[in-house]
């Protein structure tokens, strides 16, 4: 459904965030806020070593300390906790706390809980480990032919987890009857999402009944909750998760399962409330939260009008010690690998390893921002190569606007688009002619202006199937990602929303507020949202992948079809007229054709309520206003087995173009930005200023993988950057003010039209930014193939003594 | 050993026992329960915990519970009017949507107030930018925020606040 | 990550500080000024003092004067009100300059110049600074007082010529004269972060000839670094003149430049060579 915006009351409408006022007063509920009568607290004795067997631990001394309520090593924890879940097919075996082996430096290998963390940190210290050190597996390509201890799991037999090579389209022949090909190299190194807030749990077990409370910050609980009950060894129904406020995730808090692992099990065997809360260290060491870490050789091949015809890449994956997120990151990758563009064939061969050091997680963009590089890079070079403007050569193969829904070769759909617009807004924002014109006198004051520009798509509303799709044999082949959301009509005529997934720096509430008021004809005043704990949930998948405010949107669709069934059902009755010709508005319940009595929501539910005899006999006029709806993926389908077909996995697909224009010192080689224009195309607007907020925070974190961050590993496997000051998230003097503008192509397969927006600004930003660079070092002849680009990686890649 | 302190919190009396090496955040946090200052780093990279000691504004993780004996020391809970409605620099950020997770926010709220209350008070963006740079935030972009702090620059320059 | 325990000592005078260290001879005592780099360092365990002399209550240690010859910083004064001290502003513009690359407002609105000496963190401005303006740091001990020239003071990494029965109570700055021209340029990742590379310059000029030409760095390399070894460089040269290339070459060449994980030594080599001749250009006027 498709909505007139002239009739639109509030969808479009920038309303203040219904979360902020308790946030702004110091009053929201992270979990770390969570207190209980009793609690424990937890510390974590890291492992120093990279690769090493475990072959002693005396617990003795911490146990005796004063204050210390339980000290456990992996080997006494495993007994209660099992492994914990994964999606990796090998599968990949993984403890929160290490048994027998430790993996990467930090990974956890005994546990104590005290009466205060200080006191179990003091214990911590007094535990002793002896360790037979093996030689740690760092460098990806050394791991693959690794042999003897350097195999991380003797049991899967190779650090090569997953190896599989694919081609969708007429790939061979394209690619031999090409006029041009450009292959490239580069390599995609880890960065973190590292939000404020770290990972944190507060754990209950109450032996009566063996019921687990748990408060945390993961943010599927209700999908992922069954999983981790299978962990604790209890059933889903003994585990009730309770939403909290979560202080930023972008991805990586959304399949976090050691913490609230740890502080449950734990809690079960202190016979007390746990509370567990990661220090900035064990974020860092042991958050299994690093994003992609790859090596590219990559190919484009084009005809000789400049025509793309085929492209190829070939990927390997550095996933850390475990493999928790399966190959659903190059799932990501695959859903826009062939971009905006018409592009007929597509190869991907990929190979996924291990080494010794902290796993991947989801980071906003999940893969498809590192696929959205390196072909945005390909295109740069094929430019660059033939001597062709950048700009036309992406013109000339964008999928034109009247070619939706458009198949891309492995069988996912973009659903609709106008990638001209998008680049003419952006241009006309850009003014690119002027930065030109400044370039001379710029280099007279010893400084560089280069401007770049990435085109790029921006997958949205995640289904499952990438998880799996490339696996031969797929261990779980999960196909559901539901969204839930109860509305119920108080007798006094308010709304309340429920919702099951939780606030994590989106704006859950909001959207709820938003669609609930235009989908019902309510006052945002009158609806109150609320979260649902997995006791007296229903089902959800929660915000990963762009999904949620589609997701949700679908949800309150159903649900409020019901609702006004029931409001129309009471209506009826009490103004004595078909319930067909009745109408909404305002909160009002009347005749669309007499023009006669209307009653008032607060009327019509008060009656609801309280007077049940004023109405017939019959189910339908049972007391209260209450509906419920599971809304499912709006469009996905199964994947061939063969992998020939990957299906439809990704079809909500919005479009960004970024513009970066920068300023590099010749002196000091520090980038700053002149300006920095974003246009997107993420379907019908709810929010325009949160997701001109979704977007900025996007390019922010985009500016820091292009520019600051980098998870360093030394050759020993010793984690080197380990705090704030070493992993260089950018501060409010390094990020720009960005010019943000809209084009809005609805999608004709959700709610409203309405698509994804999380992680667009991450998802254009860092090739933009590249390509800025090199604009800026043209005579150098400078092609940004790796990030970040600090001031001393751009001497080192520049030779300017040469 | 515990150590006795004595010190205002929002305007209330406090007295408490603590050991030496209690931070004064988690002092703040665990023992008066006011859990609106965060904890993101406990190594003053991030900002989250900070808070007004004495008028000015200091890291809750860089300072022993003990070190703040006879400090005055306001949090974000006593940032609010009065009446408990939300201040004008909290409404601005309301309005421009200067928060997504919200869990920066206090500090950055407590780091603006002691710039727009001070001397230097200006509607110049990059002196915002430098004031609020001690406080990361990981969502926002910082644009809003500066948008914030620099409109509520503008009514104290005007006298209106 | 939380600190270890440790005994809080709070003297009110630096006699009674004094005494306290005296007393506690056989323990690892450990002096807090402002503790923005101490107390980080005790999260992580990095620090364990058993003993912690707060000098926060003592009277007297944050006062800024002057007489005709020196600026007189007390050892508790903090980044803030150093910069925003007009005294320092007309006597030593050297030092605000320094300190706006110091970390960030918050930061500085506890952290002390004298406890920034004292850490020596040769990424540190304020040592490399203080080099370079020729400071003395008086300490005190039970022993008596002296007074330490900057160049003797700071050793070597996180290394001072501090006595561990001393306590440093007052930095002294000698006085800019007019015709003292000064210089200031870094570069760090972030604004705020621990400079790659940061250099500090003066030069005395008289009748458009000039002396006295000092060359700071901090961030190059494991030690704070003031050259001021140039008089037959400079000497009988007018200021405009003088042979910036000459001055860089002498600099290089004493600098033994490290590779960190983000940073090259390359890198740092030609960004130390590009920001001196800044730093020289602005003193040439």
């Amino acid at each position: 459904m498709i909505p007139n915006r002239k009739n639109s009351s509030w969808i479009g409408a920038s309303l203040e965030r219904r979360e902020d006022r308790r946030l702004l007063k110091g009053r929201g509920r992270f979990a770390d806020d969570v207190s209980l009568p009793r609690m424990g607290y937890v510390a974590l004795l890291p492992s120093p070593y990279a690769n090493a067997r475990i072959k002693k631990i005396d617990l003795k001394a911490a146990q005796a300390l004063s204050g210390v309520y339980l000290v456990v090593t992996g080997a006494q924890f495993v007994k209660t906790v099992g492994p914990m879940p994964t999606r990796s097919n090998a599968p990949v075996v993984q403890y929160c706390i290490a048994v027998d082996r430790v993996r990467h430096v930090g990974e956890p290998v005994a546990a104590v809980v005290a009466v205060n963390r200080y006191i179990a940190e003091d214990a911590v210290e007094l535990i002793e480990v002896e360790y037979e050190e093996y030689d740690p597996v760092v460098d990806p390509m050394a791991s693959i032919k690794a042999t003897g201890n350097g195999v991380l799991h003797p049991d899967v037999g190779s650090n090569v987890v997953h190896k599989s090579e694919h081609s969708w389209g007429p790939l061979s022949q394209n690619l031999k009857k090409a006029a041009h090909i450009v292959t490239e190299n580069f390599r995609w190194n880890r960065v973190a999402p590292q939000p404020i807030e770290t990972c944190a749990a507060v754990a209950d077990f109450n032996p009566a009944g063996e019921y687990f409370t748990i408060w945390s910050n993961m943010s599927q609980q209700s999908i992922i909750g069954g999983n981790l009950a299978i962990s604790l060894g209890v059933q889903e129904t003994q585990v009730n998760y309770h939403l909290c406020d979560v202080g930023g995730s972008f991805g990586g808090k959304a399949g976090l399962f050691h913490v609230p692992m740890i502080a449950a099990g734990l809690a079960r065997l202190a016979k007390r409330p746990v509370k567990y809360v990661e220090d900035r260290m064990e974020h860092m060491a042991n958050g299994n939260q690093n994003g992609s870490d790859r090596i590219y050789t990559a190919s484009l091949s084009l005809d000789s009008d400049g025509r793309f015809t085929a492209v190829i890449f070939d990927v390997i994956d550095d996933f850390g010690a475990y493999f928790m997120i399966n190959t659903g990151s190059h799932g990501n990758s695959l859903a826009q690998a062939t971009g905006p563009y018409d592009i007929p064939a597509l190869g991907y061969n990929l190979k996924c390893v291990l080494t010794n050091k902290v796993q991947q997680a989801p980071y906003r963009g999940f893969g498809g921002e590192v696929a959205n590089f390196v072909l945005e890079r390909l295109v740069d070079a094929a430019a660059k190569k033939m001597n062709w403007d950048p700009i036309d050569l992406r013109r000339r193969n964008f999928i034109t606007k009247d070619n939706f829904p458009y198949r891309i070769p492995n069988g996912n759909i973009y659903d609709s688009g106008d990638y001209e617009k998008v680049l003419e807004k952006a241009l006309m924002a850009a003014d690119l002619p002027y930065w030109e014109s400044k370039k001379k006198s710029a280099i007279q004051k010893g400084k560089r202006i280069g401007w770049g520009i990435s085109t790029v798509n921006e997958r949205s509303v995640l289904s499952m199937t990438e998880f799996w799709f490339l696996d031969k044999s797929p261990r779980f082949p999960q196909t559901s990602s539901p969204e839930s959301v109860q509305i119920r009509i108080a007798s006094n005529g308010r709304a309340v929303v429920t919702i099951y997934a939780p606030h994590w720096g989106n704006s859950p509430e909001t959207m709820a507020v938003q669609l609930v008021a235009e989908t019902l004809g309510m006052h945002p005043d009158h609806i109150e949202v609320n979260y649902g704990s997995t006791e007296n949930g229903m089902i959800s998948k929660g915000p990963v992948g762009s999904r949620y405010t589609v997701m949700l949107a679908g949800a309150i669709a159903g649900a409020c079809k019901k609702l006004k069934d029931r409001i129309f059902t009471f209506a009826a009755h009490m103004l004595e007229v078909e319930k067909n010709e009745l109408v909404i508005r305002d909160e009002v319940v009347s005749s669309a054709f007499s023009s006669g009595s209307s009653l008032t929501f607060a009327e019509i539910s008060r009656f609801a309520h309280n007077f049940r005899l004023e109405f017939p006999a019959g189910e339908e006029y049972a007391s209260g206003l209450i509906a419920q709806y599971t809304y499912d993926h709006p469009l996905t389908t199964s994947p061939n087995p063969d992998t020939n077909d990957l299906g439809i996995f990704y079809p909500i697909v919005g479009h960004a173009c970024h513009i970066a224009i920068v300023e590099v010192d010749e002196i000091t080689l520090q980038t700053k930005f002149l300006k920095y224009v974003a246009v997107h195309d993420a379907g019908t607007i709810v929010n325009p200023k949160a997701v001109a907020g979704q977007i900025r925070g996007g390019i922010a974190q985009g500016i820091g993988t292009a520019l600051y961050e980098r998870v360093y590993y030394d050759d020993q496997g010793q984690l080197l950057t380990v705090t704030l000051a070493d992993y260089a998230i950018p501060t409010s003097l390094e990020i720009p003010d960005i010019v943000i503008d809209h084009v809005e192509t609805p999608s004709p397969y959700t709610e409203y039209g309405i698509k994804g927006c999380g992680e667009g600004g991450r998802l254009a930003a860092m090739p933009a930014i590249a390509a800025a660079i090199d604009n800026a070092f043209k005579d150098k002849g400078l092609f940004i193939r790796e990030l970040p680009v600090t001031p001393s990686f751009l001497y080192d890649n520049l030779h300017i003594d040469d | 050993m515990k150590y006795d302190v004595k010190m205002k919190v929002n305007g209330d009396l406090v007295e408490e026992q603590v050991t030496s090496r209690m931070l004064l955040s988690d002092f703040i946090r665990d023992v008066l329960g006011l859990t609106g200052t965060h904890i993101g780093c406990e190594h003053g990279v991030c900002g989250s915990c900070t808070i007004k000691i004495d008028g000015v504004t200091n890291r809750a993780c860089l300072i022993f519970a003990v070190q703040a004996n006879g400090a005055d020391i306001s949090t974000i809970e006593g940032l609010s009017n009065e009446d408990g409605s939300m201040s004008i620099l909290q409404e601005l950020f309301s309005k421009h949507q200067a928060l997504q997770c919200g869990f920066c926010t206090p500090g950055i709220l407590l780091a603006a107030q002691e710039f727009i209350d001070g001397p230097g008070v200006t509607v110049d963006r990059e002196t915002v930018r430098e004031v609020i740079s001690g406080n990361l935030c990981r969502c926002t972009g910082y644009e809003t925020i500066v948008d914030a702090v620099v409109e509520a620059a503008a009514l104290k320059i005007e006298g209106e606040l | 990550m939380k600190p270890p325990n440790f005994q809080y000592k709070r003297p009110f005078s630096i006699d009674e500080a004094l005494a306290i260290i005296d007393n506690c001879k056989d323990l690892d005592v450990r002096i807090i000024a402002g503790g923005q780099s101490l107390i980080p360092m005790m999260n992580f365990r990095v620090a364990v003092p058993e003993v912690l002399v707060d000098l926060g209550a003592i009277q007297g240690l944050t006062t800024i004067q002057k007489d005709s010859d020196f600026l007189y910083i007390g050892a508790m004064a903090t980044a803030t009100s150093v910069m925003q001290s007009d005294l320092i502003l007309r006597n030593a513009p050297l030092i605000p300059l320094a300190y706006e690359h110091v970390a960030h407002p918050t930061i500085r609105n506890r952290g002390t110049l004298g406890g920034n000496l004292c850490h020596c963190d040769p990424a540190s401005e304020m040592p490399m600074v203080m080099s370079v303006l020729q400071a003395k740091l008086i300490v005190a001990s039970t022993r008596g007082v002296r007074c330490i020239s900057a160049k003797d003071f700071f050793k070597d990494l996180y290394t001072t010529a501090l006595e561990p029965d001393e306590i440093l109570t007052q930095i002294r700055v000698p006085f800019a004269s007019h015709s003292t021209r000064f210089a200031f340029e870094e570069i760090s990742l972030r604004k705020g972060d621990y400079a790659i590379v940061g250099i500090a310059g003066s030069i005395e000029t008289k009748q458009g000839s000039c002396k006295n030409l000092r060359i700071g760095l901090c961030g190059v390399s494991n030690v704070v670094a003031c050259f001021d070894q140039f008089s037959d460089l400079t000497q009988g040269c007018r200021v405009e003149n003088i042979p910036t290339e000459k001055i860089i070459e002498r600099v290089r060449s004493q600098i033994n430049f490290e590779s960190t994980a983000s940073v090259s030594a390359a890198y740092r080599k030609y960004a130390t060579e590009g920001l001196i001749r800044r730093v020289v250009d602005r003193l040439r006027g």
